[in-house]
């Protein structure tokens, strides 16, 4: 069985200095490889690989900082179709319009480059807008949204990089048979899933069951809890209009201001040790994502979730 | 088996539900803090002498509390700090008729030790605020040498060391007094406790002092600093580490970045540790965090350092 690959999810952070923290803490808490979220302007100098370079001189110096903090590798990219770029004068697009299409290609093209050139595996993507900004779901939606992530999959092809589909608790695309329906409309050697055991959790779907069903199609697995799933559709309400994703879901009418939590959180409704159990006997070999999300100190976060994956998890597996 | 052990001073501030808290504010907010400390590597927490028994309270028993450390990866409480930072009318160690009270004061910690917490230190400050000592004459240094040498002969008994750690604002903090202090104690009774930032703050180098007191050092707190005390802050009332005139922050983690308007921390831990190693030091280690914005960041920052610099040297 292969030994499981963990990684961090980095964000934020403009001097140096900052990022040098922030790096050692998510190595010393026993995450070998970061993923890195697209971001625009200098307010993200990790956003974009033309960001890193104003910021770092190069990709290669950047991993080269990063192995001086401990981090063996760059994982993953997290691509938000959404997000204006100012680099690409975008106003944000959306796969399920066909005419952003080219532009979401070319976007991530150099997100593909990068990955490559430091040995990343994923272009984790985010497959939908929110369910205040893009639902109704119907049939040419769908079709149109697998038909852009199979246009980028062939272009990270090219590249030797997984394009991976990421649907978090406010997507407009909610269910599983929603998920499975995408999930068939694209092609299995250009597009996978990255599994999310928090949001699939707080969109009332069971990870480990999906993955159990899934799992040749899963290349890519964040692990953060989820402490309260919603159960009464907040994600269509105003409640379910932040627009971070997942981390902007609060308040509504359970009156829950966080839904996410370090793995293994007292009363946190994720099965880990299930989830491993399963990882291991369908030999999954890419990386298992932890992320800080709606915790007030990154810090203490990241130590949740080291102590989880260095003590907790090797002693339920004996 | 491992030369160096390493505790954490736990006093700390943490997230909690309602903005940073300590963490034993509740059991559940105790249980986090405990596994993330523990996470990092660290078997051992030092605290205050006056905790103990709110501790032992709050889980029950004292071996409640322990247990709850032990599942959790953490050994034990290796050492209890209790000092007299501000002279009283009744207790002041430079003033010999205050000296059966804080006599007793000793016995009492050693009779909360004696419900199982198995303390290795009682660590501390050998002088009140300088302030309040000054001058500091040989005779006062003589009567602080005489409590602790009477105090650590009662703690030595019950199997706990009695360690003076000296504040770089305490009455006995030049390499003069420290060293007639250290002459004056019997060194069956009196021990050292090495606190890194304290020393350099007090224009004192802590690698060559543990040098020179390494047969007495029975531990070390480590911190780093980026400042001298050059403008005598140490002698202003009312306290010189929490309300000094011309300083609003005195100490920073090991291992931290050199952020501007600071260059890199003033204090040489390979230096150190080198001389750890070379007088082949046994024993606990304990890492300190004084007024930290982040205690989880710091503890992260140091504890990266010292896997991968301190422990490269010697462990």
């Amino acid at each position: 069985m292969p030994d499981l690959k963990w990684g961090y999810v980095c964000q934020g952070g403009r001097r140096r200095e900052q990022h040098e923290i922030k790096f050692k803490q998510v190595s010393v808490n026993g995450f070998r490889g970061i993923e890195l979220k697209s971001g625009t302007n200098r307010f993200s100098p990790t956003g974009r690989p033309d960001l890193i370079e104003i910021n770092f001189g190069s990709a290669h110096n950047f991993v080269e900082f990063l192995h001086s903090c401990g981090i063996d590798q760059i994982v993953s990219y997290y691509y938000d179709p959404g997000i204006a770029f100012l680099e690409e004068s975008s106003a944000g697009r959306s796969a399920a319009k066909i005419e952003d299409h080219e532009g979401i290609v070319e976007s991530t093209r150099s997100f593909a480059k990068f990955l490559r050139d430091v040995g990343g595996s994923c272009l984790v993507v985010k497959a939908m807008g929110s369910y205040s900004r893009e639902a109704p779901i119907t049939e040419t939606k769908t079709k149109t949204i697998a038909e852009c992530w199979n246009k980028v999959g062939k272009m990270t092809k090219e590249y030797g990089v997984k394009t991976v589909m990421h649907i978090n608790c406010l997507c407009a695309m909610h269910s599983t048979e929603e998920i499975e329906k995408l999930l068939s409309l694209t092609a299995p050697d250009l597009v996978g899933l990255a599994l999310d055991t928090a949001d699939q959790t707080i969109a009332g779907i069971d990870p480990v069951a999906l993955y159990e069903k899934h799992y040749a199609r899963i290349h890519h697995i964040y692990c953060v809890d989820a402490l309260a799933a919603d159960t009464v559709g907040e994600y269509k309400t105003v409640a379910g209009t932040g627009q971070d994703g997942g981390p902007g879901f609060t308040g509504g009418e359970k009156k829950i201001e966080q839904w996410y939590g370090a793995m293994g959180t007292v009363n946190g409704l994720v099965n880990f040790p299930a989830l491993i159990k399963s990882v291991r006997q369908h030999n999954y070999s890419g990386w298992l994502v932890a992320e800080n999300r709606q915790m007030s100190n990154s810090a203490h976060g990241c130590m949740l979730n080291g102590y989880y994956i260095k003590r907790v998890l090797p002693a339920l597996q004996g | 088996m491992a030369n160096i052990k390493w505790s954490y001073m736990d006093h700390y501030s943490m997230p909690g539900p309602r903005g940073n808290t300590s963490p034993y504010t509740s059991r559940a907010l105790a249980d986090e803090f405990v596994k993330t400390i523990a996470g990092l590597g660290f078997t051992g927490f030092d605290t205050f002498a006056r905790s103990l028994p709110g501790r032992a309270a709050m889980f029950g028993s004292v071996k409640n509390y322990l247990d709850f450390l032990k599942e959790r990866g953490m050994e034990k409480i290796v050492g209890a700090f209790h000092e007299y930072s501000y002279v009283s009318p009744t207790r002041a160690p430079h003033v010999r008729s205050t000296h059966d009270n804080i006599f007793r004061d000793v016995e009492n910690i050693m009779r909360i030790n004696d419900a199982g917490w198995g303390l290795e230190m009682l660590i501390t400050m050998p002088a009140s605020t300088y302030w309040q000592v000054e001058p500091v004459t040989d005779e006062k240094l003589h009567a602080m040498a005489d409590i602790w040498n009477r105090v650590g002969k009662l703690t030595i008994a019950n199997g706990i060391k009695t360690a003076c750690h000296h504040e770089f604002w305490c009455g006995l903090k030049t390499m003069e007094e420290m060293e007639k202090f250290y002459s004056w104690t019997d060194p069956q009774y009196v021990y050292f406790y090495c606190d890194t930032a304290q020393h350099q703050i007090a224009g004192n180098d802590p690698v060559k002092l543990y040098m020179k007191y390494h047969d007495r050092c029975c531990g070390l707190h480590l911190k780093d600093t980026h400042v001298v005390d050059a403008t005598g802050d140490f002698r202003i009332p009312p306290d010189p580490e929490a309300q000094a005139p011309h300083n609003t922050r005195w100490f920073w983690n090991m291992g931290e970045p050199a952020i501007p308007p600071y260059g890199p921390g003033l204090v040489d831990f390979p230096a150190l540790f080198k001389a750890l190693k070379d007088y082949n030091y046994r024993g606990w280690v304990s890492v300190e965090h004084d007024g930290t914005s982040d205690y989880p960041e710091s503890t992260c920052t140091a504890a990266w350092y010292m896997d991968n610099v301190l422990k490269k040297i010697y462990s």
